[in-house]
C-alpha cells in the first residue's frame, strides 16, 4: 500500500520535475545565446514571463483538431517522461522500457502534425514536412544505437542499463558502445530541434514553420512541448551513456552539461537544408550506429 | 529585474507581464527599419527586456509600423492587425506615419495612421533629415 502511494506521488512528481528543468533549459539557452552573442540577454524567467502573458492573451481556434493535437503531442510527451529514470526516480521503470520509449516519442510530432494540418497555412505543410522527413533521418541512427545499447546490456528496460553501467562504468567510455554514444551525440542536434537542424521551424523562410498559427495559449503549449522534448532528448543520453546517476541533482548536472555542449553548437552553425541534413544524418551517424551494433553482436556471440 | 516590483507581479500579472514581454512584428515599409537592428542586436540589446522579433502576427502583440504608409500597404497594414490576438499595441515609427513627414504632399501617401487602424504609441523624428 505504501509503495503505491510513493509511484503514485513519483508519476505526479516527475512530469512537474521535467517541466521545471526543461523551462530553465529554454532560459538558459536564451541567456547563453545572448552572452554568445556579446548581448546581455534576457532574465533566466523569461520563458515563464513570456507563458503568463501567452496564457492571458486571447487566442481564436482552427477547429477541434487543432485543439486536440497540440494535447495529444503533450501527452506523449508527458508520458515519455513517466518511462525516463530521473535519477533513481522512475515511477514506470517495471512496464516498459526503450522499445515503449521508441513507439510514444513519435506521438509529439505527430501531434503537431494534426494540429497544424487543421491550421491550413502553407508554411505550416512545408515545416510538418520537414520535420517528418528530419524525423526518418534521425529515427535510423537512434533506433541503430538503442539496438546496440540493448545488445550489449542484454535487457530492454532502462533501470537494468543505469545499473549496469554503475558497476562496469560508463557506457560511452566503454569499447563497442563508444561509436554508439558518438553516433547519438551527434544526431542530438536533430532530436532537440536546435541548429543546424532548425529548418523545421526556421523564422526567416517559412514563418516558424508549424508555429506560424499558434498564438497565446497554443503558443505556450508549444512551448512547454519543446520544454518537454528538450528534457527527454537529453535525459535518454545521460541515462544511455553517461551513467544515469544515483539523485537527481547528480543527473540534473549531466544534463546540464550535455545541453551547453548542444547550445555552443547552436550558436555557431548556421542551418542545413533538409537534404544536407538527410546527407549528414544517413551517412555519419548512421555508419558509426551500425558498427557499433555489430561490434556489439560480435563481442556477445 | 527590481526587488520591489515583486508585489506588482502578485497583484496583476497579466499587465507586468504584457509589459515584460513584448514580441514584435515589423511592417517595414520605409527607412525605420534601420534603426531596428542595433536594437535588437548587441548594440542596445532589446532582448533585456523581454523584447524579441517574431515571424508571424499570431505570436506578436507589438506591431511596429516603420516608415510611410501608401495607399496599397494600407490594406496589408490592417489585414496584419486583425490577425494579431488581443492585447495588442501598435506603434508609428518615425515621421511619416504621424503626418506624413517628408511626403506631406504627395497624393498617394496616407498621412495620418492613426486614422485607419489604433495607435498606442508615436517614435517621432525623421532619420534621413538628421
Amino acid at each position: 500500500m505504501e509503495n503505491m502511494a510513493v509511484k503514485i506521488i513519483q508519476i505526479i512528481l516527475s512530469p512537474v520535475l521535467a517541466l521545471v528543468v526543461g523551462v530553465f533549459f529554454l532560459g538558459l539557452a536564451r541567456k547563453i545565446m545572448a552572452r554568445i552573442h556579446w548581448r546581455y540577454g534576457p532574465p533566466l524567467i523569461q520563458p515563464v514571463i513570456d507563458m503568463i502573458r501567452l496564457f492571458y492573451q486571447k487566442s481564436v481556434s482552427h477547429g477541434s483538431m487543432f485543439d486536440l493535437g497540440i494535447i495529444l503531442s503533450l501527452a506523449g510527451s508527458i508520458v515519455v517522461v513517466l518511462f525516463l529514470p530521473f535519477g533513481q526516480m522512475c515511477p514506470l521503470s517495471n512496464s516498459g522500457g526503450l522499445l515503449v520509449i521508441l513507439y510514444i516519442m513519435l506521438l509529439a510530432p505527430l501531434g503537431l502534425a494534426l494540429s497544424g494540418g487543421q491550421g491550413a497555412n502553407p508554411n505550416i505543410s512545408i515545416g510538418i514536412s520537414r520535420k517528418l522527413i528530419l524525423s526518418l533521418g534521425y529515427e535510423v541512427p537512434l533506433l541503430l544505437v538503442l539496438l546496440a545499447v540493448m545488445t550489449r546490456y542484454k535487457t530492454i528496460s532502462i533501470m537494468e542499463v543505469v545499473i549496469a553501467q554503475q558497476s562496469t562504468g560508463w557506457s560511452i567510455i566503454s569499447w563497442p558502445l563508444f561509436l554508439s554514444g558518438l553516433s547519438y551525440f551527434l544526431i542530438l542536434p536533430a532530436i532537440l530541434g536546435i541548429r543546424p537542424f532548425d529548418m523545421t521551424s526556421a523564422p526567416q523562410e517559412i514563418s516558424s514553420g508549424p508555429m506560424v498559427e499558434y498564438g497565446g495559449k497554443y503558443l505556450a503549449l508549444a512551448t512547454i512541448e519543446h520544454a518537454f522534448v528538450l528534457f527527454i532528448g537529453i535525459a535518454l543520453f545521460v541515462n544511455l551513456f553517461l551513467g544515469g546517476a544515483a539523485n537527481p541533482v547528480i543527473f540534473f548536472v549531466k544534463m546540464l552539461v550535455v545541453f551547453v555542449l548542444g547550445l555552443c553548437i547552436n550558436a555557431v552553425f548556421p542551418r542545413f537544408k533538409i537534404e544536407q541534413a538527410i546527407k549528414y544524418l544517413w551517412k555519419w551517424p548512421t555508419l558509426l550506429a551500425f558498427l557499433g551494433l555489430i561490434i556489439s553482436l560480435a563481442i556477445r556471440s | 529585474m527590481d526587488r520591489n516590483q515583486i508585489t506588482k507581479w502578485f497583484k496583476a500579472p497579466a499587465k507586468m507581464a504584457n509589459k515584460y514581454s513584448l514580441h514584435a512584428i515589423y511592417f517595414c515599409t520605409g527607412c525605420g527599419i534601420i534603426e531596428v537592428p542595433p536594437v535588437i542586436t548587441a548594440r542596445w540589446d532589446a532582448e533585456r527586456f523581454g523584447v524579441i522579433p517574431v515571424a508571424t502576427p499570431r505570436q506578436a502583440n507589438l506591431f511596429l509600423i516603420t516608415g510611410y504608409v501608401s495607399v496599397k500597404t494600407l490594406r496589408p497594414i490592417i489585414r496584419t492587425y486583425e490577425q494579431m490576438y488581443e492585447p495588442k499595441y501598435t506603434i508609428g515609427f518615425g515621421s511619416c506615419p504621424v503626418n506624413g513627414g517628408m511626403y506631406w504632399d504627395s497624393y498617394n501617401t496616407i498621412k495620418h495612421l492613426d486614422k485607419y487602424i489604433p495607435i498606442d504609441g508615436w517614435i517621432a523624428g525623421c532619420m534621413p533629415r538628421r
